[in-house]
């Protein structure tokens, strides 16, 4: 027997008093640091130095300043008689009920009914952000609407992993193996990847996150409820730019790579809407990995070859990144972003708060919420989370509800009727027009138009935006192709 | 066709260069414990990764402690994950697996690596985190900008790899190290424990690593995958570099790896420079195999092929 099993020999059975201490010690440090892991107080990084003021601005509200939003429900709410949007207004004139103001039937609207979801988001992977604040949204929709009298929305949550093929692949088999008719997606459902599996096994879905992008317009089943970026808020962007910068002629671009052929499609829509413009395209057109944050390689090409006007097609923690690096490298272009995120204000490192970041899209000002819904949609998302919503989150907030709605158009037709993609796609076609968290006033709710072509928004407003300083400032609203523009 | 002025060649051969310090220093520590141990350690990009949330929760999370003593221990803690990977999972995994060791290892590396990173999304969450430093500040040397992280990042690379070196060089734990590269079962026959070199270039390894990963994190923000890609350039940079090679020959490989990538990118769109390093990845295998074949034979004076492709992963 050597000594080492001797010694094993000895403290088989028992635990000594010093093994013991360590053991506690040990414990007790890990706990904490465990736990310490997980805290999202970012007050602790006030010992940083530029950035701590921008942590805390992140996680906080982003205050809209300026002119208030027009309200969106005011228009659409006159061309949308039958929505329930719309009939808010005689319904519940000077109401606040949400209720009334959605115009539930108690007897179609599902009371007692479980609905089987499916959410395919990027849970994980560098866009996980979003699938974050997304699956916050539809949680919180799906209390209100079980509180409002509604069905019980089941959500199965998929993982496409921000942008993954494989994944999206395989989230789309886990839902026609479930027998799931419908579903919630973001980034343009998977990049494309699930778009022809949703139209074979007729699985409807609402896409807040991506919206249709140019490449994904009238697919079967698939419809885009936010404004495309870039190229929707291109027009406005572009009328904007001629007010404040006169003087530029050129436009270029560094944007996400997506892959072939939606890159050539969205090009193709961004150099016609260019040259529409009476701007001249000067062949800057870079493409960047989703994700990247290093972006040495393309900068240097940038400054040789600089626009006066540097569209910023990235999202997340992406262009708050490129800001940062294009900051040092000295670009002078007017840079304009497409997306405004806390993870983007924590990777500009203090660049957005000191240096400004303009951004143009259907922007959630949670400092304004208008209608009831969204009040109320504001004040529990904060309850909840202990900070304000963001625009993924009022996107799938308000998808939540739009599928309701049409649940109960169907339920309203026949109580005992099947929902499927089929039927709510009829549903959907029948009225295009639905409600929404964006816009409206005291006694209406806001309401949005797809279009029966390209299943993309008609009708939504969005805006120029400038953050700086931990605030948000509105310069310019206009709607689809810079329709009803006008400054802030 | 975008212009090329010599101000966007020089600016691209400045930034291939700091970025080529942080390919060097991942060459090296990847280079040394795969030369050493044999082992392919595809757990590094997890290590990597650890090294650099380490420091972040020590001074935003945990503790508030001050940056710099953080991003020591920070980089020092993944470092003993490294060495704790070795003596508690590849040495037994290793020593059960027998003939089938290498690819054991190297599936058990794997492993580690994705449960890891899944390890840190639960436990630091699967959002971006915002690592601020010291103020970030601009150097412009005759229109050439770069940041200070830069700066201190190539310092701290070159000094890393040029101790590492003289360390294999001229003292007695060095030379323990190039024994046990040389002939594991030699160099326990004369009395060097190989088990325990092991876990002392595991140790080391995992520094270069976390080092580069730290300024990373600095630079840009901390996330979990953020060790995917790095893993990558490791294995390209280590094995162009040779891994039975000084440091300072594998370091000057980083930055070759990187000048090509930037100087790609002059003809190529950002998204394809990374293919221009594999395709100097596979000329160069290409061309060892075509050195080692029977053709090449042909025309050796001695009659014979020059045995140039390693024949075991020790040799690579």
């Amino acid at each position: 027997m050597d000594d080492e099993q001797r010694s094993e020999i000895v403290h088989e059975g028992r635990i000594t008093r010093r093994r013991m201490l360590f053991g506690a010690a040990g414990a007790v440090g890990a706990a904490a640091f465990l736990a310490a892991c997980g805290d999202d107080d970012d007050s602790t990084s006030a010992t940083t130095a530029a950035g701590a003021a921008t942590a805390t601005t992140a996680a906080g509200a982003a205050a809209t300043t300026g002119s208030s939003m027009a309200t969106q429900g005011t228009t659409a709410g006159s061309t949308a008689g039958t929505t329930g949007a719309s009939s808010a207004g005689s319904a519940g004139a000077g109401s606040t009920d949400l209720a009334t103001l959605l115009a539930i039937d108690p007897a179609s609207a599902g009371k007692g009914t479980t609905i089987q979801l499916a959410a395919v988001l990027a849970l994980t992977g560098t866009g996980s952000f979003y699938g974050k604040t997304m699956s916050r949204g539809l949680d919180l929709a799906a209390k209100h609407i079980a509180e409002l009298g509604g069905p019980t929305f089941k959500y199965t949550y998929l993982d496409h992993k921000s942008g993954d093929a494989a994944a999206g692949t395989q989230a789309m088999a886990e839902i026609v193996s479930k027998g799931i008719h419908a579903k919630f997606a973001s980034y343009t459902d998977d990049l494309g990847v699930m778009l022809t599996s949703t139209a074979e096994n007729k699985v409807f879905t609402l896409d807040g996150g991506g919206g249709t992008s140019i490449f994904g317009q009238g697919k079967p089943y698939f419809w885009g409820t936010r404004a495309i970026t870039p190229n929707d808020t291109l027009p406005g962007l572009f009328k904007w730019a001629k007010e404040t910068h006169p003087d530029a002629k050129t436009v270029g671009l560094v944007g996400w790579d997506i892959g072939e052929p939606n890159n050539s499609i969205v090009k193709k829509d961004v150099l016609a809407k260019i040259s529409a413009a009476g701007y001249e395209f000067n062949n800057l057109y870079e493409l960047v990995p989703v994700g990247g944050q290093d972006f040495s390689q393309v900068l240097p090409k940038i400054k040789g070859n600089e626009p006066d006007l540097l569209l910023v097609g990235m999202y997340g923690q992406d262009p708050g990144s490129f800001a940062n690096q294009a900051a040092t490298a000295g670009l002078k272009a007017v840079r304009v972003g497409f997306e405004f995120t806390p993870d983007g204000v924590k990777a500009s490192k203090g660049t957005y708060d000191s240096a400004g970041y303009t951004f143009t899209y259907d922007y959630f000002d949670p400092a304004n919420p208008k209608s009831p819904m969204a009040k109320k949609f504001v004040e529990d998302f904060k309850k909840d989370n202990g900070e304000d919503p963001d625009f993924y989150a009022a996107n799938f907030y308000e998808n939540a509800f739009v599928m309701w709605e049409l649940m109960r158009r169907i339920w309203k037709a026949d109580p005992k009727a099947d929902i499927n993609g089929d039927s709510l796609e009829k549903a959907l076609e029948s009225d295009l027009t639905v409600v929404s968290v964006y816009g409206g006033d005291d006694t209406h709710l806001g309401s949005y138009t797809l279009d029966a072509t390209t299943h993309s928004v008609k009708k939504r407003q969005m805006g120029v935006f400038e953050y700086k300083g931990g605030k948000v400032t509105a310069k310019a609203f206009f709607g689809i192709d810079g329709a009803d523009y006008k400054s802030a | 066709m975008l212009a090329l002025t010599f101000e966007t060649f020089r600016q691209l051969t400045v930034n291939g260069f700091f970025r080529g310090c942080a390919y060097g220093l991942l060459g090296v520590g990847f280079a040394l414990i795969l030369g050493v141990t044999g082992r392919f350690h595809f757990a590094y990009g997890f290590t990597y990764t650890l090294a650099a949330y380490l420091a972040f929760t020590l001074t935003f999370r945990a503790f508030s402690w001050p940056f710099w003593p953080s991003a020591i221990l920070g980089v020092l803690l993944a470092a003993c994950a490294g060495a704790a990977i070795e003596r508690g999972v590849y040495r037994p995994l290793a020593k059960n697996a027998g003939a089938t060791a290498l690819l054991a290892v190297f599936v058990a590396s794997l492993g580690i690596g994705i449960a890891g990173e899944n390890l840190i999304r639960l436990l630091w969450g699967s959002e971006t985190q915002a690592y601020f430093g010291p103020t970030q500040t601009t150097i412009d040397w005759w229109g050439v900008t770069f940041i200070n992280f830069d700066w201190w990042q190539a310092i701290a690379a070159i000094v890393i790899t040029a101790a590492l070196a003289a360390m294999l060089r001229y003292t007695a734990l060095g030379r323990r190290i190039k024994a046990t590269r040389v002939n594991p079962d030699l160099a326990k026959a004369i009395g060097i424990d190989a088990d325990k070199t092991y876990v002392i270039v595991f140790f080391l390894g995992t520094i270069c690593a976390g080092v580069a990963s730290f300024f990373y994190a600095v630079k840009y923000t901390v996330d979990p995958a953020m060790g995917t890609l790095p893993i990558t350039y490791a294995f390209v940079v280590a094995f162009l570099g040779g891994t039975a090679r000084s440091p300072i020959r594998v370091f000057l490989m980083g930055i070759v790896v990187s000048l090509i990538e930037q100087y790609a990118s002059i003809w190529l769109s950002v998204q394809y420079t990374q293919t221009a390093v594999f395709v100097v990845l596979v000329g160069y295998l290409t061309y060892l195999a075509i050195r080692s074949s029977a053709f090449m034979a042909k025309f050796n004076k001695a009659g014979r092929p020059t045995p140039v492709v390693p024949s075991t992963a020790a040799e690579v």
